[in-house]
């Protein structure tokens, strides 16, 4: 008899790299992100795979992984995902694995709160200009995260103030270093009769955070 | 996003029913006082006593716009001290109004709101007081009054 000979090759996994994605606490939010790979074999990726799915679309907590276009997977290279979730807000770092072809892959998912405004109220005399330093802001904002409040603007009316001598231009982010060094400036209006100047302002953290609210 | 409140108080020096001496010797051109007016509509006296041989010019304005100006009034004796001072520093030439030592001048305006309204008094005295010319300027600001 003639030997009947089964040649099993070691086929290479697809192997997946980790990925990070990061998101605001309690803030509904997708984001579009694009995982590398190697040792792909022609596997075929079709758009709208789901690659990860918890929860309830839209409500809290909720996590959803889902493939955009159409990737063969072939050698080395990268496929993008579409990453949605509404974290709670007290939501901790996670990660979550998906599997592709019998390879799991990871994404890290990293969360952060953005800085918590409170009314900021200030006083001058009329005739007297106003010189804001950053403790006018930072005595009314928190941040969850303990992150440095590094930025401020104003919106709405910024009549008047005048930033480093020139009138300051509506929502323009302003350094908290800026602040203490005198640049920002409210010019009362030339009355005697005492008023009140309402604007509105934003603050954002060293992460890039906006206040939401 | 939250408020950015800017309180922007009437600062004041005092408030009517009172009033404050000036000497022009040491004075500032123009030496500027903020009153208080209470919410009270009426009339608004204001008495000025040049007790100087000094003429003396009193302003009042409420929010920018002026309720009364009295001119220079005094000794007219002083008019080319008074002309020279103007033409030295470009100011326009003023006439001084006789009035003799020690009169008690009044101006008035009405105010008409009840807004606690603050009036803005400017005292010109540009010239200095002559030898023995006892004190200087007595100013008083009354409160609204509508029965005057």
């Amino acid at each position: 008899m003639k030997p009947l000979i089964i040649s099993v090759r070691a086929k290479q996994r697809i192997a997946l790299n980790r990925a990070t994605v990061s998101f605001l606490r309690s803030v509904d939010a997708t984001k579009s992100i694009n995982i590398g790979y190697s040792n792909g074999t022609g596997q075929q990726l079709a758009a709208g795979t789901i690659l990860y799915t918890l929860g309830v679309v839209n409500t809290l907590d909720y996590i959803r992984v889902v493939t955009t276009t159409l990737t063969t997977l072939q050698g080395t290279g990268t496929f993008n995902v579409s990453i949605s979730t509404l974290p709670n807000s007290s939501q901790a770092n996670q990660s979550i694995s998906y599997n592709i072809d019998g390879t799991t892959g990871i994404i890290d998912f990293t969360y952060n709160s953005a800085p918590i405004t409170d009314d900021v109220l200030v006083e001058t005399d009329n005739r007297t200009n106003y010189v804001f330093s950053s403790a006018d802001f930072l005595n009314s904002i928190t941040d969850p995260d303990g992150d440095t409040i590094s930025e401020v603007a104003i919106f709405v009316d910024v009549t008047g103030i005048q930033f480093d001598g020139s009138p300051y231009i509506l929502g323009t982010w302003i350094a908290l270093s800026d602040l203490d060094q005198g640049k920002l400036v409210y010019i009362p209006l030339d009355q005697d009769a005492e008023y009140q100047h309402n604007a509105q302002y934003k603050a954002r953290d060293i992460n890039g955070n906006e206040s939401l609210e | 996003m939250k408020e950015l409140i800017i309180n922007v108080k009437a600062k004041t020096d005092f408030s009517c029913g009172a009033g404050f001496d000036y000497v022009s010797d040491d004075a500032i051109y123009p030496l500027t006082k903020y009153i208080e007016l209470s919410n009270a509509v009426g009339y608004v006296l204001v008495d000025v006593i040049n007790n100087t041989n000094a003429p003396l010019k009193v302003k009042g304005y409420i929010e920018n716009s002026i309720v009364f100006d009295s001119g220079y009034v005094g000794d007219d004796n002083r008019q080319l001290a008074l002309d020279d001072f103007n033409t030295n520093n470009n100011y326009p030439l003023e006439t001084i109004t006789y009035s003799p030592v020690g009169t008690t001048n009044i101006y008035s305006f009405y105010k008409n709101v009840t807004a606690n309204q603050v009036l803005k008094l400017e005292c010109y005295a540009p010239l200095s007081v002559i030898e023995d010319s006892p004190n200087g300027f007595e100013i008083f600001i009354h409160c609204p009054d509508p029965n005057i």
